[in-house]
């Protein structure tokens, strides 16, 4: 009755965004050889910049050979408020709203809101490799973690500055996080997250991107969890619109049961 | 002939609704969700044999056809949901049904039924069944929802009893309860994005529900605790918010009418639902005092929880009714999913008095080559003691 973090930014809105946060301009990349952790988090975060977005989505689940694809309408205002509603045959009608830290999801076929707490939040979110708990996740790594770039590697043939996040403090879902960022068009490439003991839990790649006016934005992520074998979620978007109007009541219990 | 009537009326009702091109050119990404009308479907077979495990061994067999539709159908203000399925059924899941009206004669939502029942006859080889699962028109007005029609009130917070839900029927037949809708108006204020304030008014509410939080309305083919039960007209008024990201919490009082030999009472009840890292305990509370006097207040209390332990998710509720003809009940159900195809969860329902017993396990794969399989393997102690087991194997495809 009813399971993406700075990544996930609004639920998978948030997600795609974050895990590979979409850049205004390539150009500043010039100089960015010579930034800091702070000053490229402070990139990343400008391009992560819009009021609303709009997509239509498709999930599709891969478990070895076996796929199963789910359909969505998403809406999402900033990193603290998504509206996401699937739409494919088996799951027509579910909704699931974020209000800043907590989740609601509605299920038409039992007329049943349920709210998303404790023990639920690690469960995975609509049978994929994201939990709604990484939905839960703040999306100021700024704040949360201590960065320092450790590093420039290439990811896909495009070279990417390495940056290591530790929490500062211990409300957030992964302890230690590792980021490759394109370091021309300064959008997370990878991301994987660690538990404190060091274990690899997920890793996010971004796998295609579309562009919007001067604005790069993924429209393909990959996420995997690590602790299962040959398991991962592919997320692409189409019809994105960024911007545009969205009625505030979208993001309510109203909206949710409607 | 009542359903076709609300049909009816619901239909010319949202075909009149204003505004959808409206509002959906002022608000480009909501376009899509504005004047939209869908169908979808579900076919499902089931096949079954069930057994006496007491004094030997007697094997029957059965199967179920069943076609389910649900047309979703939205305006910029108004909204339609209907759904039923038709259902043809043989040998012991004929049997099922026919006991499961004879225990709740209230959970007969057919149109049409063929042979019609007759609590006095026995059950027929096979039956055929036009049943209505929901039907309901709603209008939104700013923050206000106006909502008719066959539905479920959906209050409270427990899974399989529910004291604080004074409408609510359960229905235990399948395994896993599920809600019954009922005929009821409902008004709301959404008075913040995350607060609601909700008024019922349900003409032909199941009336032990509000004592005995549904627990002692049907046990659906178990037989664990059957009882007839008489309606009334029910109105009530509910407040829901959450406080401090950790707390969900609702009160809510009403006024239910006499119904047989119970006298019209008072209703109160309260429900919360606390969000911490490993476990989410939730409660709910009522009372029932009736207005003449004649009967001392009745009381339910509810506690329940949901954990999570690796993979499987743990749920437990105890239900405690002193004044209900089951004053104590027990449902738990444990969930693992093998992976994303595949899960096995376990229900469990027990009337501790009665010794009334079911018990069950599912092992479930879903959306292989287009097709959700299910397996599930039960075995129930009646309040007779007498056992029985059965054995059903399902497949159903959505389009």
């Amino acid at each position: 009755m009813k399971s993406l973090s700075h990544t996930i930014v609004s639920l998978f809105a948030t997600f795609l965004f974050c895990a590979s946060a979409a850049a205004t301009a390539g150009a500043q990349a010039m100089g960015a050889k010579t930034l800091g952790a702070s000053e490229i988090l402070t990139r990343v975060d400008a391009n992560q910049l819009y009021s609303t977005i709009y997509y239509e989505g498709k999930m599709e689940i891969v478990s070895g050979a076996r796929t199963k694809v789910k359909t969505m309408r998403a809406w999402a205002a900033g990193s603290k408020k998504a509206f996401i509603e699937f739409t494919n045959p088996e799951d027509r009608g579910v909704r699931m709203l974020k209000l800043d830290k907590n989740l609601w999801m509605y299920f038409p076929s039992e007329r049943d809101t349920v709210k998303i707490s404790g023990a639920l939040l690690r469960q995975g979110m609509m049978g994929s490799d994201f939990s709604y708990e990484d939905a839960m996740e703040p999306d100021d790594l700024k704040a949360l973690y201590d960065a320092e770039v450790v590093g420039n590697e290439a990811i896909d043939g495009r070279e990417c500055f390495v940056l290591s996040l530790v929490a500062k403090g211990r409300d957030v879902a992964y302890a230690k996080r590792k980021i490759w960022i394109d370091a021309e068009r300064f959008i997370v490439a990878r991301s994987e997250l660690y538990a404190r003991s060091g274990m690899l839990l997920k890793v996010s790649r971004t796998l295609d991107y579309a562009k919007l006016g001067s604005r790069y934005f993924p429209s393909v992520v990959e996420f995997s969890d690590a602790l299962k074998k040959e398991s991962r979620t592919v997320m692409s978007m189409t019809s994105l619109k960024l911007d545009a109007p969205v009625d505030e009541a979208r993001f309510s219990l109203q909206a949710l049961t409607k | 002939m009542r359903g076709a009537a609300i049909l009816f009326v619901a239909l010319a009702a949202l075909a009149a609704t204003p505004g959808a091109e409206a509002q959906a050119a002022e608000d480009s990404s909501d376009a899509n969700l504005a004047g939209e009308a869908k169908i979808s479907g579900q076919v499902q077979q089931t096949a079954s044999v069930a057994t006496a495990l007491s004094g030997g061994t007697s094997f029957t067999g059965g199967a179920a056809t069943s076609l389910s539709l649900a047309l979703d159908a939205r305006g910029a203000t108004a909204s339609l949901r209907a759904s039923l399925h038709f259902s043809v059924l043989y040998g012991n899941e004929a049997a099922a049904l026919w006991a499961t009206l004879a225990a709740s004669p209230s959970a007969g939502s057919s149109l049409l039924m063929a042979p019609a029942f007759d609590a006095a006859a026995a059950a027929p080889e096979c039956l055929a069944l036009l049943a209505l699962d929901e039907l309901a028109l709603t209008w939104d007005i700013g923050p206000f929802a106006f909502e008719a029609g066959k539905t479920i009130a959906n209050w409270g917070v427990g899974k399989a009893f529910s004291p604080a839900d004074f409408f609510v029927e359960f229905d235990y037949s399948s395994g896993t309860p599920s809600r019954r809708s009922g005929l009821l108006a409902r008004a709301t204020w959404f008075a913040g994005a995350t607060s609601r304030v909700d008024l019922v008014y349900a003409p032909y509410a199941a009336s032990a529900n509000a004592l005995a939080g549904g627990a002692g309305s049907s046990a659906g083919s178990s037989g664990a605790v059957p009882s007839a039960t008489p309606t009334s007209a029910i109105v009530a008024a509910r407040a829901y918010a959450t406080a401090f990201d950790t707390l969900a919490f609702a009160l809510a009082a009403g006024f239910r009418g006499a119904a047989g030999s119970s006298p019209a009472s008072l209703l109160g009840a309260l429900e919360a639902t606390f969000d911490l890292p490993f476990v989410s305990p939730y409660g709910e509370a009522s009372i029932a005092a009736a207005l003449d006097g004649s009967k001392a207040i009745a009381y339910s209390l509810l506690g329940g929880g949901q954990a999570r332990i690796g993979d499987a998710s743990l749920l437990a509720e105890y239900l405690y009714s002193p004044q209900a003809a089951a004053a104590h009940s027990v449902f738990a159900q444990a969930g693992l999913p093998i992976d994303e195809w595949i899960s096995i969860s376990a229900p469990l329902l027990y009337y501790p008095e009665s010794g009334a017993l079911t018990v069950a396990a599912t092992l479930a794969a879903s959306d292989i080559a287009g097709l959700s399989f299910a397996v599930t393997a039960s075995a129930s102690r009646s309040s007779a003691q007498t056992w029985s087991g059965k054995l059903a194997l399902s497949a159903r495809t959505s389009f």
